[in-house]
């Protein structure tokens, strides 16, 4: 693997989780809940210089927390997305770009998991593994 | 005639001739208008300022005349310097208008918005600013962050709830002070304006940062709770001062002086700063040379100067049922 294939990989199609190195998930990980650790992550590493990154972090955290713990609303989806288009390119660093893009990237090609979590609130609280039926998610783990 | 060494900026197609190592927000200022953009944190005359708040961000459509590429982010016109030929969008640039209302929300989503009983409110920036580019309804429904209120040194009350963490007031104090007594303490949006261990700033110009903060959050303790600035009326006046130069604007209410402040200028900024003699002990019109009226912006609410007139009977709500 190189650079090349994950940028060709990666940023043409749009999918960026963090700021540089890639992680690699299983299908029964929950995006929702991993969206949530890296925007907790960004708000605890912001400094507080400029402003679009010192407010804008610790709103995308609290938004997705309620969105993981089966409070969120429909709305709070295009919201995420409105906060990262605002907070991206706009600050001093790159930290409230990379703090931007993994949340852009969740929701450009997981919006379904996100509504998921919307729709069924105390089901996505039983399973936390996303959307991978349980028969799926039996028969691997077994 | 056209000086060998200026260099040709265009902002918002308006072209300004300026000196190599001006800012973008000094040529907009030279040019005037409606193309300045709005600054939160940049102090022209502190030294480091600027480059935090983001609201003054302007997309750079052509770089200079050697390297005509358009610059691919929105640029802080506070800390980029001009190149020859450098063309700028400003208001007419729908993208930084749409990031500027975006850096408003985020401003706004933990500013208490407590207006209604802030000082600041009639001369705030951050009003202004939320009038101009905000948005009516904020989205944030979390709970905002409170700090307790702080007495720094005698005169001052340090209310961080309403801080921006513009920074303007720590660059005051570190030009004022050796060590650094005033500074930002913690990070993200814990981060809070603090002092040492409480400690009392005594330094006889300290009451500038009163001034500089474009906010609610360091305010005056003489004036605090005691007037609306829209029912005082500013009057330019001097006095002999051993310390500054003791040009100040009185705000009186009939012949009392509630407060002074230094003069600030149409962006808000002081150029002369006065001391504390002058801005917390000289509140005695006997003391002062008036000059005459502060000339205040017209779409100022300080203009409007209503206290002394009456409402007319025939527009209130009650004679109309």
């Amino acid at each position: 693997m190189t650079y090349e294939s994950l940028s060709e990989g990666g940023f043409e199609t749009g999918s960026m989780l963090g700021s540089g190195g890639f992680v690699v998930y299983d299908e029964d990980q929950c995006i929702v809940r991993n969206t949530w650790n890296f925007a907790r992550f960004y708000h605890h590493e912001s400094c507080g210089q400029c402003s679009p990154c010192r407010e804008g972090t610790g709103w995308m955290k609290k938004v997705l927390h309620n969105l993981e713990h089966g409070k969120g609303k429909q709305e709070d989806i295009d919201l995420l997305w409105d906060i990262q288009s605002k907070i991206e390119g706009n600050t001093i660093c790159p930290l409230g770009d990379a703090a931007a893009w993994p949340v852009a990237a969740a929701i450009r090609h997981f919006r379904e998991e996100f509504e998921w979590h919307v729709k069924e609130p105390s089901l996505s609280q039983e399973k936390n593994y996303g959307l991978v039926t349980e028969k799926q998610f039996e028969t691997e783990t077994a | 005639m056209a000086d060998e060494n200026k260099i040709k900026v265009t902002i918002d197609g308006k072209s300004v001739e300026v000196d190599p190592g001006t800012t973008i927000l000094d040529a907009a200022r030279q040019v005037g208008g409606d193309v300045v953009p709005p600054a939160m944190c940049y102090y022209s005359s502190l030294e480091g300022s600027g480059g935090k708040c983001r609201t003054c961000l302007v997309q750079v459509t052509k770089g200079s005349e050697r390297d005509p590429r358009p610059m691919p982010k929105l640029v802080p016109s506070c800390s980029t310097a001009v190149m020859d030929g450098m063309e700028v969008s400003n208001k007419t640039s729908d993208r930084v208008l749409e990031a500027r209302k975006g850096v408003v929300e985020l401003l706004l989503i933990n500013h208490p918005l407590d207006c209604p009983v802030c000082d600041q409110a009639g001369e705030c920036h951050l009003q202004d600013l939320a009038f101009e580019h905000g948005v009516s309804q904020s989205r944030y429904d979390f709970k905002r962050r409170e700090f307790d209120k702080v007495d720094i040194g005698e005169y001052i009350k340090l209310h961080m709830t309403r801080c921006i963490l513009c920074y303007r007031c720590v660059y005051t104090a570190n030009q004022l002070t050796e060590n650094r007594e005033h500074g930002v303490l913690k990070r993200g949006d814990a981060a809070e304006i603090g002092t040492f261990i409480e400690k009392n700033l005594k330094n006889d110009f300290i009451g500038n940062v009163i001034d500089v903060c474009p906010v609610g959050a360091l305010t005056d303790k003489t004036f605090r709770f005691r007037s609306r600035v829209w029912y005082t009326k500013p009057m330019d006046a001097h006095r002999n001062c051993e310390k500054c130069s003791g040009k100040s604007v009185l705000w009186m209410v009939g012949d009392e002086v509630t407060r002074v402040t230094a003069r600030k200028d149409e962006y808000g900024e002081v150029k002369e700063f006065i001391c504390n003699d002058c801005r917390f002990d000289s509140k005695d019109v006997s003391k002062w040379t008036i000059e005459g009226p502060r000339k205040i912006k017209r779409h100022s609410v300080i203009s409007a100067n209503h206290y002394s007139k009456e409402i007319p009977k025939h527009t209130t709500l009650l004679n109309k049922a």
